[in-house]
């Protein structure tokens, strides 16, 4: 719709399309020196930062304005120029040309003016509404390391990131994407750094996204990726800021989108799940003890009840003497075969999480309580379960936990029963065919490109790779990007970096 | 061709379906099976059924049949709440040791299972007849589920008086065996021998060198050995006469004691290590065979009150000289007895031979039985004593 | 994007022979050995190995020339196109065969050692199904499977060195060197065969990347796989002894059973070996499955690949059950390697990089007198 010079009809337009938003503001106002210029401002109340608009858009034009003394012609000519670039004094003003955009805007946050005897409106940025402060991300909490995490404002959130990279190459590109939601995402990577292919796809993935609403990353993530019905996700989601630099700086791309606290970056492989930000702030040789620890969670998650499923119905040959007797000893009692017994619990601590996830503070608590130790010993005592399927369950569990991401810890999570409803009927032959399904799958996922198994899939070329898998080597040692971003600068750190050699006390050469 | 990525997943839940609904040919649950720790196999002789063992029709009735005895532990019994015998004795009879274990089908109400089994112990009498020790012998080596690394023992008289021992040290028989062939094999009077090893020496020879146990009253011994040859029970070794066998063969392990007497005091000399070597020659036309031995150990008794003291060089030779003398005079005799009286090698002299000296092998492969009572075989030990505990 | 170019490094290629060779054969290999020159068997390994090497040198050789080519391509320009196809479809059969004969196998031990009272025909089916989905995937996926299956096949190998190291009596090479020329003539076949495998080069070259490096890589790779023969052989004599080892079947299977450790899981051992085990035959049939796949799809010049692999499991499958036991498995086997797999091993390299050999002085002899 074209802007048309006569204030009153362009009010009555917008008051049309936006009818029944009883939030909308509309303040018509009279500036100059004889309150001869008629002009309107449009805003939504509450998403306005309304002081920025009194005080700095209308203070102006309504006082400062009358102590000007204008030239009638000029300001019959340049009303709008004078208003825009002389008397507002807000940051960020831009002119519309279409009166869609005006609305579009205004559902945004900013706030509109409208000059009477001019068919351009002004937009003065405006935004602000009430957000949730700066605060540490539930779920990643490292004991080392920053605790900002990012909130539902996407320009806060990319303002965290630039912080923590401050060159100008450094891009953040702005989309919109949601028909109606028109959903603010921001594409944030170091231009010289991220692969150019790998950038464009991105861009006009997201581009080609059509759909209504995107409220989530979740959304945008599920539009975007490769394999839609794996398991496994194939972008990494997070909270923190200090992990989205810092896989920027691998050649990475981050999707930033609001309303949401959780950016998406990519491409993503097996090890990024497995890495978290306290890894790089603390010492090497624990960090790797650390990582062979949640490769170990990652195998226990996805195997052992079904081991436990094997073992006792199909091999017992292959325990330990002692531990046969005494697992058959304590399954005397229980009435069910033990792949039944193993369902139950797992099902039983499925909806136990569940139940805890719904529930936060004291009574989410007192659910984990209730639910593991209670009931468990309940069960064990009534003769339902044998403690040792218990003992497995709960470590199972707890081991899906330490998996950094909790997508991907689902993943495995979700992919124990059909390796336990395997194991039930093969035995230990189920569970392989399972972990040669799994890894098939694996193998042949990508993310973005990238093979979701690298480093682990190439003999010399990713070699390098390796050095930060099982087992972390010293900063010092890795001096160049990981390869599976095939990023366009390598090096990190120059090979000529003596000067950090030698500790205080030692002779000079 | 979209449909593609839809029936893959189909295909794999169809799959999964299957498995569970129509499969699960091998679950058995674990306390439905009954763990055998020891087998013992005895010729059956009907007068002495008392526990009725024979029951049911058998197939073919001309030839020895074989009755086995089972013992595994009771479930119930194990664990705090257990209660109950802790552990089951069941007897059956065949024609093949297979078909005395399916036998069993028909009394029992859980299912054999064989793969933890611990020992398996041979009658006297069986060892005696040859081919039942082929049988016997073929059908466990076969057998998928049994363990090359069992202990095989030969029982002095019937297996099933072994296997019925309650004894006061640990209920399960198969444990009961494999513990004692551990700490016994460290004496060497007493060699543990396992599945795999036995085959291997059969195998290579026709003869072996088994371990014996003798039943006590609520205990086991393990002492001694039996020779056998060509698949047969020829004769037994006592116990000191198995320790020398074991040193020819060098398969002294530490903690054997060798006592010897010096001057009216007894010393035991506890062998720390010990190494043999053969060397062979042909002299006169006659092959000539030297071990030599060399044992490092410990004076772990001298006596209070006598005026030498150990802390002296010469003390010690001497010492020392007694031990060679002693054990060589055993060893020797041992020697002579399966030169002339078993005719058998179980010393792996035609072993050495054929790796060595294979000229030598070559003449006399052939009549090897034989030309082994013809070997010249000469000891000569070096014993030294390097520690003699913490007082003079 | 970025990778899902159907290209192959050579360290992947590298990957993949010794997982296309490494399968069955390693389980009997001791006994063939031993059967056929005692304490010296490793010299029919050493032997072998050295034929080897030639056929890959050969082999190598002829693929790189004709990069992004498989053998069904290039035959067609150096033997002209009907007999080249008849190579193809002689290599198509034997691939199958061969398949048809591991996943019998595999079944066999499967069955007496995991599960006995599962039919086989499940065991089979099973396997080939995830075999299928894995090959659907292209050479990529092959590839990088493979890469993650090595140290499956090599820490095995390795651990039970050094477990059974103390058991081991090593005077049982002795007496070394006996042997007759006749002796390696009459056994150097059936060895010779178990390096069956390698001629996958023919095929998957022609995805490699820089070919040029290949022939380093390829000839690494073949003399790995010897080396891990010999080992397991060595392992068997020192802890068996030769006569024993001629009275198992497999060999290697129980020298896992004799695998002890001291104090905890006994048992365990041999438990997780299976498991092991079943990733090694995965890892071949993948490739011979995905290599007939892919003749099928050149010969017909059709543009995917993948469509090819889901007719081709009937067809193994159904072969794979012909025999009635297992001794009649490796009958069959025998004759079929006798025939197929000296042409597809032996003759046809030879044929092809002979025609190499004389197009290469053809064009020499043309640019002479042109």
């Amino acid at each position: 719709m074209i802007i048309s010079s006569n204030i009153t009809r362009n009010l009555e337009r917008i008051k049309e399309e936006l009818k029944d938003c009883d939030d909308v503001v509309y303040r018509p106002i009279k500036v100059g020196e004889k309150q001869k210029f008629n002009m309107a401002i449009i805003y939504i109340d509450g998403l306005t930062d309304k002081e920025l608009i009194s005080n700095f858009a209308m203070e102006p034009l309504l006082n400062e304005a009358r102590k000007e003394k204008p030239n009638p012609k000029s300001i019959k000519d340049n009303l709008f120029e004078l208003v825009e670039k002389g008397n507002i004094a807000v940051t960020e003003v831009k002119e519309l040309k279409t009166l869609e955009e005006a609305i579009d805007d205004v559902l945004v946050g900013e706030t509109i003016l409208l000059v009477d005897g001019y068919n351009r409106i002004l937009m003065l940025s405006s935004r602000g509404w009430p957000m949730r402060g700066i605060s540490e991300p539930q779920i990643e909490t490292v004991v080392r390391g920053p605790r900002d995490g990012f909130n539902e404002t996407v320009k806060v959130n990319a303002s965290l990131v630039r912080r923590r990279i401050r060159d100008p190459k450094l891009k953040s590109k702005y989309m919109q994407i949601g028909i109606r939601s028109k959903t603010d995402v921001v594409l944030m990577y170091i231009e010289d750094i991220a692969n150019k292919k790998l950038v464009n796809d991105v861009k006009s993935k997201l581009e080609k996204i059509d759909i209504d609403a995107i409220l989530e990353s979740g959304h945008i993530q599920y539009l975007i990726e490769g394999n839609r019905f794996s398991p496994f996700p194939q972008a990494q989601t997070t909270e923190r800021p200090d992990l989205v630099a810092a896989s920027l700086y691998e050649g990475r791309i981050a999707i930033l989108v609001d309303n949401t606290p959780f950016a998406l970056i990519v491409p993503a492989t097996i090890t990024t799940f497995l890495q978290s930000s306290e890894d790089y702030y603390n010492r090497w040789f624990v960090t790797s003890l650390v990582r062979v620890v949640r490769y170990f969670a990652v195998v226990i998650s996805l195997v052992f009840p079904a081991l436990y499923i094997a073992m006792t119905s199909y091999h017992p040959g292959l325990l330990p003497t002692q531990l046969a007797l005494y697992v058959a000893a304590t399954r005397n009692t229980v009435p069910f075969p033990a792949f039944v017994e193993a369902f139950i619990m797992e099902i039983t601590i499925e909806l136990l999480r569940e139940a805890g996830s719904r529930l936060s503070g004291p009574i989410g608590t007192t659910i984990g309580i209730v639910g593991g130790l209670v009931i468990g010993q309940a069960a064990v005592e009534a003769g339902i379960v044998s403690p040792l399927m218990v003992i497995i369950v709960a470590v199972t569990t707890i081991s899906s936990f330490a998996i950094p991401n909790y997508d991907v810890a689902t993943g495995f999570r979700t992919l124990r029963f059909f390796i336990m409803a395997l194991a039930a009927g093969l035995g230990l032959y189920g569970i392989m065919l399972g972990l040669m399904l799994i890894l098939s799958h694996l193998v042949k996922l990508n993310s973005f490109g990238v093979p979701y198994l690298s480093p682990f899939t190439n003999i010399g070329a990713n070699l390098k790779d390796l050095k930060d898998t099982f087992i972390k080597f010293p900063i010092k040692d890795m001096k160049t990007r990981p390869r599976f971003t095939h990023t366009i600068d390598d090096t990190r750190m120059p090979d000529a970096n003596v000067q950090n050699e030698g500790n205080v006390g030692d002779k000079k050469p | 061709m979209g449909n593609m990525r839809k029936i893959m997943p189909l295909t794999l839940i169809l799959f999964l379906v299957c498995t569970l609904l129509a499969g699960c040919w091998d679950k058995s649950e674990i306390n439905e099976r009954a763990f055998v720790t020891a087998v013992g196999i005895d010729i059956y002789v009907k007068e002495d059924d008392k526990d009725g063992e024979e029951s049911g029709e058998q197939d073919t009735d001309s030839r020895e049949r074989y009755i086995l005895t089972y013992t595994f532990p009771n479930i119930e019994a194990i664990g705090k709440q257990g209660s109950g015998d802790p552990r089951f004795v069941v007897g059956s009879v065949g024609l093949s040791p297979i078909e005395a274990r399916w036998e069993l089908r028909t009394r029992l109400n859980k299912v054999m299972f064989l793969q933890h089994l611990k020992a398996l112990i041979i009658g006297e009498d069986v060892a005696r007849n040859s081919d039942m020790l082929k049988e016997i012998l073929d059908s466990v080596e076969r057998n998928y589920e049994i363990s090359r690394k069992i202990n095989v023992l030969v029982a002095t008289g019937e297996a099933k008086d072994i296997i019925n021992i309650q004894s006061k040290f640990e209920e399960d028989v198969g444990m009961y065996l494999s513990g004692i062939s551990e700490s016994a094999g460290r004496s060497a009077r007493f060699n543990p021998l396992t599945l795999g090893d036995l085959i291997i020496s059969l195998h290579n020879n026709q003869n072996a060198l088994m371990p014996s146990v003798i039943p006590g009253k609520d205990d086991i011994k393990g002492a001694g050995s039996a020779v056998i040859k060509n698949y047969m029970l020829i004769g037994w070794l006592g116990e000191i006469e198995n320790r020398s066998a074991m040193f020819l063969k060098d398969e002294i392990k530490s903690q054997t004691i060798v006592m010897v007497t010096y001057d009216d005091i007894v010393i035991p000399y506890l062998l720390t290590e010990s190494s043999t070597k053969q060397k062979a020659r042909v002299e006169d036309g006659k092959i000539k065979v030297d071990f030599i031995i060399e044992m490092e150990g410990d004076l772990t008794q001298y006596k209070l009150g006598t005026s030498e003291s150990v802390l002296d060089d010469k003390v010690l030779k001497k010492v020392e000289t007694k031990v060679e003398v002693h054990l060589r005079k055993q060893i020797l005799d041992m020697v002579e007895k399966i030169q002339q009286d078993y005719k058998v090698d179980v010393i792996n002299v035609g072993d050495y031979l054929k790796k060595f000296k294979p000229s030598i092998w070559n003449t006399v492969k052939d009549d090897w039985e034989n030309e082994f009572s013809n070997v010249d075989i000469d000891v000569k030990i070096d014993a030294k004593i390097r520690r003699i505990g913490l007082t003079k | 994007m970025i990778v899902n170019n159907e290209k192959i490094s050579n360290g992947q290629m590298f990957a993949i022979i010794i997982n296309s060779t490494i399968g069955v054969g390693i389980l009997s290999l001791p006994r063939l050995l031993a059967e056929g020159m005692g304490t010296d068997g490793w010299i029919l390994v050493v032997i072998s190995l050295v034929i080897v090497i030639l056929l890959t040198l050969m082999i190598t050789f002829t693929a790189k020339l004709f990069p992004g080519k498989t053998m069904v391509e290039f035959g067609r320009e150096l033997v002209t196109t009907p007999i080249s196809d008849i190579f193809s479809i002689i290599y198509f059969i034997y691939l199958v065969v061969f398949a048809a004969f591991v996943v019998r196998i595999f079944g066999e031990i499967v069955k007496m050692y995991l599960l006995s009272k599962t039919p086989i025909e499940f065991i089979i089916i099973s396997m080939l199904f995830v075999v299928a989905y894995l090959s659907r995937g292209g050479i990529e996926s092959i590839a990088k499977i493979s890469v993650l299956l090595i140290p499956v096949i090599l820490f095995p190998v390795l651990f039970m060195s050094f477990v059974l190291l103390p058991d081991m009596d090593f005077t049982n090479i002795l007496p070394m060197f006996k042997f007759s020329i006749k002796d390696v003539t009459s056994n150097i076949i059936d060895v010779f065969f178990s390096f069956a495998g390698f001629e996958i080069i023919l095929f998957y070259t022609a995805f490699v990347e820089k070919p040029n490096k290949a022939i380093k890589y390829n000839l690494v790779a073949v003399i790995i796989i010897a080396a891990i023969y010999l080992i397991v052989f060595l392992l068997a004599l020192f802890t068996f002894g030769e006569i024993e080892i001629t009275h198992q079947i497999w060999p290697s299977i129980s020298l896992m059973e004799t695998v002890d450790f001291p104090g905890a899981f006994i048992e365990n051992v041999q438990g997780f070996f299976m498991a092991q085990w079943t990733l090694v035959i995965f890892s071949t049939l993948i490739s011979f499955v995905f290599g007939a796949s892919l003749i099928l799809c050149k010969l017909f010049r059709a543009n995917e690949q993948k469509y090819f692999v889901l007719p081709l499991i009937p067809i193994v499958y159904i072969l794979s059950l012909i025999p009635d036991n297992i001794a009649a498995s490796y009958d069959y086997v025998s004759q079929a390697t006798y025939y197929l797999g000296t042409l597809a091993i032996i003759i046809i390299p030879i044929l092809l990089f002979i025609s190499v050999i004389i197009k290469k002085r053809n064009r020499k002899g043309e640019a002479d007198n042109g």
